[in-house]
């Protein structure tokens, strides 16, 4: 291995071990964000059932918060395997023509992440460009609203990229758990 | 383009990527981008359909979906569901099939309380199926009621996936969720009845055994202390929708803190039972919301490129009465149910049935515990039913995946007996929803 290979190894090692922290922590963090809204709404339910008024913000705040953690939880179910997928193909082809199909599907990933990123970013840019500001019983800047979807295909292209740079082992996925 | 190759693009790109193992959400998000491309304007409708991201699951109608799920990963992480099953176990006695009636019964109380259908097979698999096991059951009279009774978790409330197919279709979530009620106990009613007559007929299926004599005391106290607390739950959820004073969503949450309530009055809910319950949620929460965002523009696209009014103008001049277009509907549902999961059962269908619903002035109530039902035998239908594979996953005998097949597949002909009584006298499903 040449001087070169040896760094940019080092370098993707690097890349993915700060990777798979971030997306652990965005993970744990979308996990307490349910958490967090279940909490609110009950207070919401506590404050009017008692007559002390009303807590008209925890509605948006419940959104942005379900939106922030499915996008920002994406890439840490990704890691784990947990959004749900079919193996028709899979386990009906010899392993070696299912690993290549593994892999086209790994290049679509990997396609519909950096669209997520570059167009996500188109739309957080020209909101932010254009001062759009979505109001309801707060204001908020939508550019930062949209800000998710880039981040969270950022996160997954690396994800998906490093299937073709360190294959992960062939076989039979678990079922993933549906509700 | 004309519809049909809009059509043929649109679900064909989703079918396929879909077949090659890509995940769900990243199928829709490939399948959208190119619609958008091609019907949508090119970058400016890419750009579009990132936007409806965002609209799509900023929605706070959602919000059951990660509450119920909270509910059930509560009681199945603090061990509460388990002690409750074992309650439950000591209550019935001297029956055919005594191990087979408490899975049903243990596992009808627990769908009261979760929406997890897998959480559900998994929990009475792990408490009940090795005793079964030893007692000599047959697979069919042991992991079949499992399976079966797992799945009713997703039509009686509070069910994630009711909730879910209640937001895309534009369904009132109180209604399919009150609706979901009388159909899981018939279903849980019939096998009940299946497997005493089975047990009866041929005791072998089902060896009886002598059981430790209780006094009544000993035989009821579990039960009133780990189980009837529980109900608060139900009452909670149903009967604060009922009353009127909460909404679907406060409902969810209020279930949510009475389920984490309950498991610490029993000194269960510890710091890392709390964590692991989020982590679950997160998990599960955040698969089905990613794919509710991905696929948010996928039936607008079809919309726009005029696939959805040219495929519900050619429905149309089929002349088709509801009931005719009910049966097509809930068998396609059965057989995408063979291959596909739920959630992408109801996102690829949704966008022509709910239009031909509402063409042919079906009751959408009716229509969507018919659809729950059909999506739920999705769950046991080979070869790729879901709690087939987690009871293979909870099976510690070897049992081939054949065999759990078999045992599944006289509940599936009940689920559809159940599901044929329920076409045939729709007032089943809607005598509850009427009186909200």
């Amino acid at each position: 291995m040449t001087d070169r290979q040896s760094a940019a190894r080092r370098i993707f090692g690097a890349v993915l071990l700060w990777h798979g922290r971030i997306v652990s922590m965005l993970g744990h963090a979308a996990g307490w964000a349910f958490g967090l809204a279940a909490a609110l709404i009950c207070a919401d339910i506590g404050v009017r059932y008692f007559g002390l008024g009303a807590l008209p913000w925890v509605i948006e705040l419940t959104e942005y918060l379900m939106f922030g953690a499915a996008f920002l939880g994406a890439p840490w179910v990704l890691k784990h395997n947990g959004h749900v997928s079919l193996d028709i193909l899979a386990t009906k082809l010899p392993p070696g023509a299912a690993r290549s199909v593994e892999t086209l599907a790994w290049g679509f990933g990997l396609a519909a992440s950096l669209a997520m990123l570059v167009y996500g970013a188109a739309a957080s840019f020209s909101a932010w460009q254009d001062n759009m500001v979505t109001v309801k019983t707060w204001s908020y800047e939508e550019w930062l609203l949209l800000l998710p979807i880039p981040v969270a295909g950022f996160l997954m292209a690396i994800d998906f990229a490093s299937r073709f740079v360190l294959p992960p082992p062939a076989g039979k996925r678990a079922p993933v758990a549906m509700p | 383009m004309e519809w049909y190759f809009a059509l043929a693009l649109m679900l064909g790109a989703v079918c396929l990527l879909m077949a090659i193992g890509l995940p769900v959400a990243f199928s829709f998000i490939v399948a959208n981008i190119v619609g958008a491309w091609v019907f949508m304007g090119g970058e400016a409708g890419v750009t579009a359909v990132m936007r409806s991201m965002l609209s799509g699951i900023a929605n706070f109608g959602l919000a059951p979906i990660p509450l119920f799920i909270f509910m059930g990963e509560i009681l199945f992480q603090t061990g509460v569901a388990f002690t409750a099953v074992n309650a439950i176990d000591r209550l019935i006695a001297r029956i055919p099939g005594r191990l087979s009636l408490v899975s049903i019964v243990g596992g009808t109380i627990f769908a009261t309380l979760s929406g997890s259908t897998i959480a559900n097979t998994a929990m009475l698999g792990s408490v009940l199926l090795p005793e079964m096991k030893a007692r000599g059951y047959h697979s069919s009279m042991s992991m079949g009621p499992i399976m079966a009774v797992g799945g009713i978790a997703m039509l009686i409330p509070p069910s994630a996936l009711a909730v879910l197919l209640a937001s895309l279709a534009h369904i009132p979530v109180a209604e399919l969720l009150v609706g979901g009620v009388i159909p899981g106990i018939v279903m849980s009613a019939l096998f009940v009845g299946y497997v005493v007559l089975r047990c009866l007929i041929n005791p072998a299926l089902a060896p009886s055994y002598e059981m430790e004599r209780l006094p009544f005391v000993e035989r009821w106290k579990p039960f009133v202390i780990y189980v009837l607390p529980l109900s608060l739950i139900f009452v909670a959820v149903l009967g604060s929708i009922f009353a009127g004073i909460a909404s679907p969503t406060d409902s969810a949450a209020l279930g949510a803190l009475m389920s984490a309530l309950i498991a610490a009055c029993y000194r269960r809910l510890s710091w890392t039972a709390l964590k692991k319950s989020l982590l679950e949620t997160g998990k599960i929460s955040v698969m089905i919301l990613f794919i509710v965002a991905a696929s948010t523009s996928f039936s607008q696209i079809l919309a726009f490129s005029g696939a959805t009014d040219g495929a519900l103008s050619s429905l149309l001049e089929l002349e088709l009465t509801p009931l005719t277009a009910v049966l097509m509907m809930v068998a396609l549902l059965i057989v995408l149910g063979c291959f596909i999961d739920q959630v992408s059962m109801m996102l690829v269908t949704l966008p022509f049935y709910m239009p031909l619903a509402a063409a042919l002035q079906i009751d959408v109530v009716w229509l969507g515990i018919l659809m729950l039902i059909a999506i739920e035998l999705g769950l046991l239908t080979p070869p790729f039913g879901l709690l087939l594979f987690v009871m293979k996953g909870v099976v510690t005998t070897g049992d081939s995946l054949g065999s759990i097949y078999r045992a599944a597949l006289p509940f599936v002909g009940l689920e559809l007996v159940g599901l044929a009584l329920f076409v045939a006298f729709p007032a089943l499903v809607l005598w509850l929803p009427s009186l909200l």
